[in-house]
C-alpha cells in the first residue's frame, strides 16, 4: 500500500504517525482516525496536498468550534489559503463572484451551494472550500470551452458553523474569492442510514437533465450521480473500525468531445452528488460522463443531446 | 444541570400501559432529552419497556417509575428505531438483565449513526449523562410475538418508513398500538427514511383497525383515526408538492422554503423540520 513511498517510508510513516498521535492527544479521536484513513487510502500523488489540508483542518477544528469568532475564522482561512494557493494573492471578488447559500443549513448533509460568475475574464477553475470541515476542499472544477460562465451548483456537507469560500482562477492566472457564513443546527451531518448493499447496488447510476431556463445559457443542466461519498467517519462497531472513505474523486463531462468541466472531488460533497451548470453543445450535442471514485471504480455514461433554448 | 433522576409522572393510558409524555422541545441539558413518548407494559409475569428513553437519566427515571408500579422483572426492552431520543436510555436497564429487542436493521443503523449521536448528545448533556446505545440481541425481521404472561405483544418490523428500522408494538389484550415515530401527533414529523414508504406503512397500520395509539411524539394516547389522518395529510402534501416542484424544475433550495407551507399552522416546531423534510423527499423523488 505504501509501494511508491517505499524508499522513504520509515521516515514518512513515523512523521505521519506522530501527527496522528498528536491529534489523538490534543484534538479528538475522530479527527485522528480520519487522518489515519487518509494516509492509508489516498493515492500518493493526491496525498501531499490532502495531508497538509487535513493537518490544517484538524489542527484548527478546536478553536473554530460553535460560534466561531471572526478572528478564528480569518486565521483559519489564512491557513487554508496558504496551504492551497501558497504565496499567491487571492483578491476579493467583490460582486463579480457571488455565493448563494442558506443562512442556516436545513440539512447539514445536503447544503445547496450556487456560485454565480460575473467576472470579465474567463474563469478556468473554481474551488469550493468548507473551511471548518475535516476535509475543507469540497472540490475543484476546471472548466472547458463548452462551459457557460454563468453559474455552478453543487451540494456539500457541512460539519460545523463555518465560512464557505469559492475561489475562482481566471485565464490570466488571477485568483478571486468570495465567502459566506453558514450556521448548522444540531451539529454536523448525520451519516446516511442506507443499507450498504442497496447503496452499492445503485452506485454509479446517472441522470442528466435540463433545468429551468437561465438567460444567456444555451442548455442549463443537472448531472446526478448515485454515489454514497462515504466520508470515512462512520464507526463500524462490529469490526471496531471505520467504514472506509469512498468518494467520487474525478468527474469529466464533455459535449461532442469538447470539455465542459473536470471535477476533482472530495468527501465534503454530499451523498449522490448533483451538479448544476450551463453549457453550449458542441458537435451533435451528446454528453459523455466519466467518473472515478477513490476505490478506483469507473462509471461512464453517454447521453443524447438535450434541447437547446 | 439537573439533579439525580427522579421517578417521572406516567399516565396509565390503558390497563397496564404506562406512558410518559415527552416535552415538545428539542434535546437540551434541562430536559435530559426526555422528548419522546416512552413507557412500559405490565403483564402477569413480566414487564416490557417500549422505548427506554432519550438519555441515561431519562432511562433511569423510567426505571424508578416502573418500580413504583411493579416489582415484576423487566423481561424486554423494545427499541422502536434508531433515533437517540428513544434509545439512549437503554443502558439504565442493563442491570435488570432484559432482552433488548429491535428491528433487524437496527444494529446496522446503530453502527452507522451511533458515534455521531453519542457525540451530539454528549455535547448537549455532558459525557456522563448522555447514556449509550445497547445493541439488540432479539432481532425482528418480519413479525414476532412476545408474552408477558397472559399478555401478548405483536412486534412488527416495517419496511423503510420514518427510518429504515421502525418497529411497532400492538398489545393484543387492549388492542392499543405503540406506534413509535411511525405516528407523530401535533409535533412536526421528521423524515429519515422514505416518504412513500411511510405513507404505505400508515395504510398497513390502518388495516389493523386499532382504536387507540401511543404516538412517538404528542399526547400519551390518541384516537388512531384522527391522528393518522393528520399525518397522512401532511406527508401527502409533502409528496405531491415536492414532486410538482421537481417537475417544474424548481431547484432543491427553493423547494425547501416553499413546499408544504399550508401545513405550517398544524404542527409545533414546523420551521425546524419541514425544510429538512422537503430536502429529504426531494433528493429521493428526483431519481424517480
Ligand atoms: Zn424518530
Amino acid at each position: 500500500m505504501f509501494g511508491s513511498l517505499s524508499e522513504h517510508w520509515p521516515v514518512v510513516w513515523s512523521m505521519l504517525g506522530g501527527v496522528a498521535e498528536g491529534m489523538l492527544r490534543h484534538y479528538d479521536a475522530k479527527c485522528a482516525a480520519r487522518f489515519i484513513i487518509m494516509i492509508v487510502e489516498h493515492p500518493v500523488k493526491a496525498c501531499i496536498k490532502t495531508l497538509l489540508l487535513a493537518i490544517v483542518a484538524c489542527g484548527a477544528t478546536l478553536p473554530a468550534r460553535a460560534d466561531a469568532k471572526d478572528d478564528d475564522a480569518r486565521d483559519r482561512w489564512e491557513l487554508l489559503r496558504s496551504t492551497m494557493f501558497g504565496g499567491r494573492t487571492v483578491h476579493d471578488a467583490g460582486d463579480q463572484l457571488h455565493l448563494v447559500i442558506p443562512e442556516r443549513a436545513l440539512d447539514a448533509a445536503l447544503v445547496p451551494v450556487t456560485v454565480e460568475l460575473n467576472l470579465p475574464t474567463r474563469v478556468t477553475a473554481i474551488s469550493l472550500v468548507v473551511d471548518n470541515n475535516p476535509s475543507p476542499l469540497a472540490g475543484t472544477f476546471r472548466f472547458g470551452p463548452a462551459f457557460t460562465q454563468k453559474f455552478l451548483k453543487v451540494r456539500v456537507r457541512v460539519n460545523d458553523y463555518t465560512l464557505i469560500h469559492a475561489v475562482a482562477e481566471t485565464e490570466d492566472g488571477v485568483l478571486y474569492t468570495t465567502s459566506r457564513y453558514i450556521k448548522v443546527s444540531g451539529g454536523c451531518s448525520a451519516p446516511g442510514l442506507g443499507n450498504p448493499a442497496e447503496v452499492l447496488a445503485r452506485i454509479g447510476r446517472m441522470q442528466f437533465r435540463r433545468t429551468r431556463a437561465v438567460e444567456g445559457v444555451k442548455v442549463p443542466a443537472e448531472l446526478m450521480i448515485s454515489h454514497p461519498n462515504y466520508n470515512g467517519m462512520q464507526m463500524d462497531r462490529a469490526k471496531s473500525n471505520f467504514t472506509p472513505a469512498r468518494y467520487l474523486q474525478n468527474v469529466t463531462v464533455t459535449t461532442g468531445g469538447v470539455s465542459i468541466f473536470d471535477l476533482e472531488g472530495d468527501i465534503s460533497m454530499s451523498e449522490d452528488p448533483v451538479i448544476g451548470f450551463g453549457y453550449t453543445p458542441a458537435d451533435d450535442g451528446a454528453i459523455d460522463i466519466l467518473a472515478r471514485d477513490s476505490m478506483g471504480s469507473v462509471f461512464s455514461r453517454h447521453f443524447e443531446a438535450l434541447p437547446q433554448s | 444541570m439537573a439533579g439525580a433522576p427522579t421517578a417521572v409522572r406516567l399516565a396509565e393510558v390503558a390497563p397496564g400501559i404506562h406512558i410518559r409524555q415527552g416535552v415538545t422541545e428539542d434535546a437540551t441539558a434541562a430536559n435530559s432529552d426526555a422528548i419522546a413518548n416512552i413507557g412500559f407494559i405490565v403483564g402477569r409475569d413480566a414487564v416490557a419497556v417500549v422505548d427506554p428513553g432519550g438519555s441515561f437519566d431519562d432511562g433511569q427515571s423510567l426505571l424508578l417509575a416502573i418500580r413504583q408500579v411493579t416489582e415484576l422483572p423487566i423481561r424486554y426492552v423494545v427499541q422502536s428505531h434508531v433515533h437517540p431520543d428513544h434509545v439512549f436510555g437503554a443502558a439504565a436497564f442493563q442491570a435488570e438483565g432484559p432482552v433488548f429487542v429491535g428491528h433487524a436493521n437496527l444494529p446496522q443503523a446503530f453502527e452507522a449513526r451511533g458515534s455521531y449521536y453519542q457525540q451530539g448528545l454528549e455535547k448537549i448533556l455532558g459525557v456522563g449523562r448522555a447514556g449509550r446505545l445497547v445493541t439488540p440481541s432479539l432481532l425482528v425481521r418480519d413479525q414476532i410475538e412476545i408474552d408477558l404472561g397472559e399478555r401478548r405483544l405483536t412486534l412488527t418490523a416495517h419496511p423503510t418508513a420514518h427510518t429504515n428500522c421502525d418497529l411497532s408494538v400492538v398489545d393484543r389484550w387492549t388492542n392499543v398500538l405503540l406506534a413509535g415515530d411511525l405516528l407523530f401527533v401535533d409535533r412536526a414529523p421528521s423524515i429519515d427514511g422514505d416518504l412513500r414508504g411511510w405513507l404505505s406503512q400508515l395504510t398497513a397500520l390502518d388495516a389493523l383497525k386499532v382504536r387507540a395509539a401511543v404516538p412517538g411524539h404528542g399526547p400519551a394516547l390518541v384516537k388512531w383515526q384522527d391522528a393518522v389522518g393528520n399525518l397522512q395529510r401532511y406527508l401527502t402534501v409533502l409528496l405531491n408538492e415536492t414532486r410538482a416542484a421537481i417537475d417544474r424544475g424548481m431547484p432543491i433550495e427553493e423547494a425547501a422554503t416553499t413546499v408544504g407551507l399550508s401545513e405550517r399552522g398544524n404542527w409545533a416546531l414546523f420551521d425546524d423540520y419541514n425544510g429538512r423534510n422537503v430536502i429529504e423527499a426531494y433528493r429521493r423523488l428526483e431519481w424517480e
